[in-house]
């Protein structure tokens, strides 16, 4: 088997996906409080349709989308609305939520409009209405990055995309959720992959999975020539991190290199989780809106595993109810919204799972040990595992030592938090590099601006 | 439940830490020095264990006049005892403590901690030592001692390099029909106690190569521009000039080219970088070898390329992704 990889540098964490690997889905018990914040994905925040103690149910808009590239918010639940406030979010970011009280009866009830299948033929429905229904269910990619779908699907008309790539790589260590979700739902992220194949008038598709799944690759080549798409291949890949790099995958799969500062479009290559297409697939089938999400809940827990969860639902609950709680509380020192080289560390258990939530991680105080920043000794590893073919030290120095102009290459970095993972001294460097991003942002925000008055 | 830690992503880490980096380093030179012991006796086990003990004590000193906290944690963090071995290595195995001692302050205080500590020293620690004890001392730091083995009576003698440089084409052929080149190798001939280990100094760079500590870039640069730069000359006459092999086993190239000139701090940090410090090192130090006033001429080399490193690595960025 020809297993392809990306070119420059990357790590090889331990995968530790032992904890919850081959775990079937299950549900998550309803909460009886949910709180849903409106900045869920990149771009504007939806702006909030509903009012303290208004009744809603399933399905219901609660946010409506504030420009193009932003997104709905739908209620994943029925209940009334008990307060809007300013909250730290799973993100770590004050945002405007909605907390709701949940009729726990109401939304068992009002869940089962999602269970029939319509009868849809792709073929027969026009591009456009696919791609409403896209829009109107509020999906937004759930590898991470969160982008609204609806837009990634809209490129410039200038812009040819020839060519699909299903990121089934999972390379975060922990995660296991893309893996069960393929492995249960194989047909319908395949129907997922026509639906996005007539919208975006793709003619070769990929489906990259790392070499660790080889139960997912099996089944997938199966499912693809049971279903006769003749355009369409497993791509399996070598287990690196970052594979499920956007860049590194495209680099992996077709050997094309996305230019620095331009997007994957401009190769002709859309890329797309898988988790992103099933919930696409969802939306067309079932008419469902974006209002659950397949999660990994692992680590320091009692009951590791996959989950069907409700966006909204307090991390709390679903470590509890879900995962059977924490093996020892006294020992937990981290809890990461996501996996733990990109996923953001919490404060507190009542924050809620989002929709780029991809995984809870707790660590104890074996896996997560706390070291402060030692002096950059210039062993060059950093430089040497850089998938990106930076200089991550010499980043993270400029933006300590330069100012807002000079810091244009740090936009390159893809944040995947290799260089901090194999810094021997323990320094941020990632941490630094994001740091000078936002530092060169607001210099050119500025900049622009005066061009502007004058 | 305890309050949960906030930090940035990554929230693993590889684990691989200063600490095991810089013993790594002390376990690979650990055979050359028991070697050395073996060889030249009692006088030699002082000097390293007065380097040893010096370098660490300077470097608390240090430490505590900066009112670092943790002081015993970074004193033992090992980057001071392998420079306390190092310099013990550069040193002739009969050196007085009052030398050896002097060697660790310049190393210890002024090369490293007047820089900024660990990371910020620009130069060798050891080496600047060495070049300061050669140039300040140069009676003591040239009486070198004929490695006759543990309890053996010391006696002096000139080293091959110093032959070669004081008689020219007859201490060529005294060398040549005193030394084969296997005594080279194994250590058989005069020198500074890192000087005649050649072949435990090679392991010991092997397992600091598997350790990932070291890459191949800067070592194997320098011999084989050492190499070929001295091979050039012995082709064209090979009275006048020593043969290549013995260029590169002979004096502290094996020690300076695996051990002084990967130094992490003071060298490149790119690949490129790292093949453009080790072929100007080894030409230098070819330069200085066959041209210059002193016999060896490595240390003079890497101090010179230390002085450069900013330089390399600015015009030596690797290539971008997309781009």
């Amino acid at each position: 088997m020809l297993k392809s990889t990306f070119n420059l540098g990357g790590i090889h964490p331990p995968e530790n996906k032992k904890y919850s690997e081959g775990k079937k889905i299950e549900d998550i018990s309803l909460p009886e409080q949910i709180s849903i914040n409106l900045n869920q994905h990149i771009g504007k925040k939806a702006k909030a349709v509903v009012e303290k103690k208004q009744e809603i149910s399933v399905g219901d808009i609660l946010g409506e989308a504030d420009g193009f590239i932003s997104a709905l918010v739908h209620s994943p639940v029925s209940g009334t609305v008990k307060k809007i406030e300013q909250k730290m979010t799973a993100a770590g970011m004050v945002e405007s939520t909605l907390t709701i009280d949940v009729n726990i009866e109401k939304t068992t009830e009002d869940s089962k409009k999602y269970e029939t299948k319509k009868e849809v033929d792709i073929d027969q429905t026009s591009k456009e209405d696919l791609l409403k229904m896209i829009q109107n269910a509020g999906i937004v990619g759930q590898g991470g990055a969160t982008f609204p779908m609806h837009v990634k699907l809209s490129p410039p008309p200038d812009k040819k995309v020839d060519t699909l790539i299903l990121n089934g790589a999972e390379c975060e260590p922990y995660l296991t959720a893309d893996h069960q979700l393929m492995l249960e739902n194989a047909d319908a992220i395949l129907l997922g992959v026509r639906i996005i194949q007539k919208i975006s008038n793709v003619t070769q598709i990929f489906i990259g999975i790392e070499e660790n799944k080889p139960d997912a690759i099996k089944l997938f080549e199966e499912r693809i020539s049971a279903a006769g798409m003749e355009n369409c291949k497993v791509s399996p890949l070598k287990t690196k991190y970052p594979q499920g790099g956007e860049k590194q995958l495209i680099n992996a799969i077709t050997g094309r290199e996305v230019p620095s500062g331009k997007l994957p479009f401009d190769v002709g290559v859309l890329v797309q989780n898988v988790g992103t297409i099933f919930a696409v697939y969802e939306a067309v089938f079932y008419e469902k809106p974006f209002i659950d999400r397949i999660t990994t809940i692992t680590g320091f827990v009692k009951k590791p595993g996959n989950f069907r969860i409700r966006m909204g639902t307090p991390f709390a609950h679903a470590i509890e109810d879900g995962a059977g709680g924490f093996i020892d509380e006294e020992r937990v020192r981290s809890v990461v919204n996501g996996g733990p080289m990109m996923g953001k560390s919490i404060r507190q258990l009542d924050v809620s799972v989002m929709k780029g939530t991809s995984g809870i991680v707790a660590l104890s105080d074996h896996e997560f040990v706390y070291s402060e920043e030692g002096p950059c000794i210039r062993c060059g590893r950093c430089i040497d595992i850089c998938p990106m073919g930076l200089m991550p030290v010499t980043l993270a120095d400029d933006t300590i030592i330069k100012n807002g102009a000079e810091l244009l290459d740090s936009l390159d970095c893809i944040e995947c938090g290799s260089c901090s993972y194999v810094c021997p001294t323990s320094r941020k460097l990632v941490h630094w590099i994001k740091i000078g991003k936002s530092v060169y942002r607001t210099w050119k925000q500025k900049e622009e601006s005066y061009k502007t008055d004058q | 439940m305890r309050e949960l830690i906030l930090t940035s992503a990554p929230h693993v880490r590889s684990g691989s830490q200063l600490k095991n980096i810089m013993y790594d380093v002390a376990l690979a030179l650990l055979p050359a020095t028991v070697w050395s012991v073996y060889k030249f006796g009692m006088p030699a086990l002082n000097v390293t264990l007065i380097a040893i003990a010096s370098g660490l004590a300077f470097e608390a000193i240090a430490l505590y006049m900066q009112r670092k906290k943790d002081i015993v944690a970074i004193t033992f963090d090992g980057s001071a005892i392998v420079t306390a071995l190092l310099l013990a290595l550069n040193l002739p195995s009969n050196s007085p403590a009052w030398l050896v001692i002097t060697g660790s302050f310049v190393a210890i205080i002024i090369t490293k901690h007047t820089f900024g500590g660990l990371g910020y020293n620009i130069f060798n620690p050891a080496l600047v030592a060495r070049v300061f004890l050669l140039i300040s001392f140069p009676v003591q730091m040239t009486k070198w001692v004929a490695p006759n083995g543990f309890g053996a009576d010391a006696q002096t003698a000139a080293t091959p390099l110093d032959l070669i440089k004081t008689e020219g084409a007859a201490g060529i052929e005294k060398i040549t029909s005193q030394y084969t080149n296997l005594d080279f190798f194994l250590g058989n001939t005069p020198g500074s106690m890192g000087e005649v280990s050649g072949a435990l100094l090679l392991l010991g760079a092997l397992y600091l190569m598997i350790r990932k500590v070291i890459t191949w870039e800067i070592p194997i640069t320098i011999m084989a521009t050492l190499f070929a730069f001295t091979g050039i000359f012995y082709l064209v006459n090979d009275a006048e000039y020593a043969s290549p092999v013995l260029h590169i086993l002979s004096g502290g190239a094996i020690l300076g080219a695996f051990f002084m000139a990967t130094d992490m701090v003071t060298s490149p940090m790119t690949r490129k970088g790292m093949i453009i410090f080790g072929v100007s090192i080894g030409i230098i130090t070819g330069l200085i070898r066959l041209f210059g006033g002193y016999p060896e001429g490595i240390s003079f080399a890497i101090i010179i390329m230390n002085a450069l490193v900013p330089i390399i690595d600015k015009y030596t960025k690797v290539k971008k992704f997309g781009t």
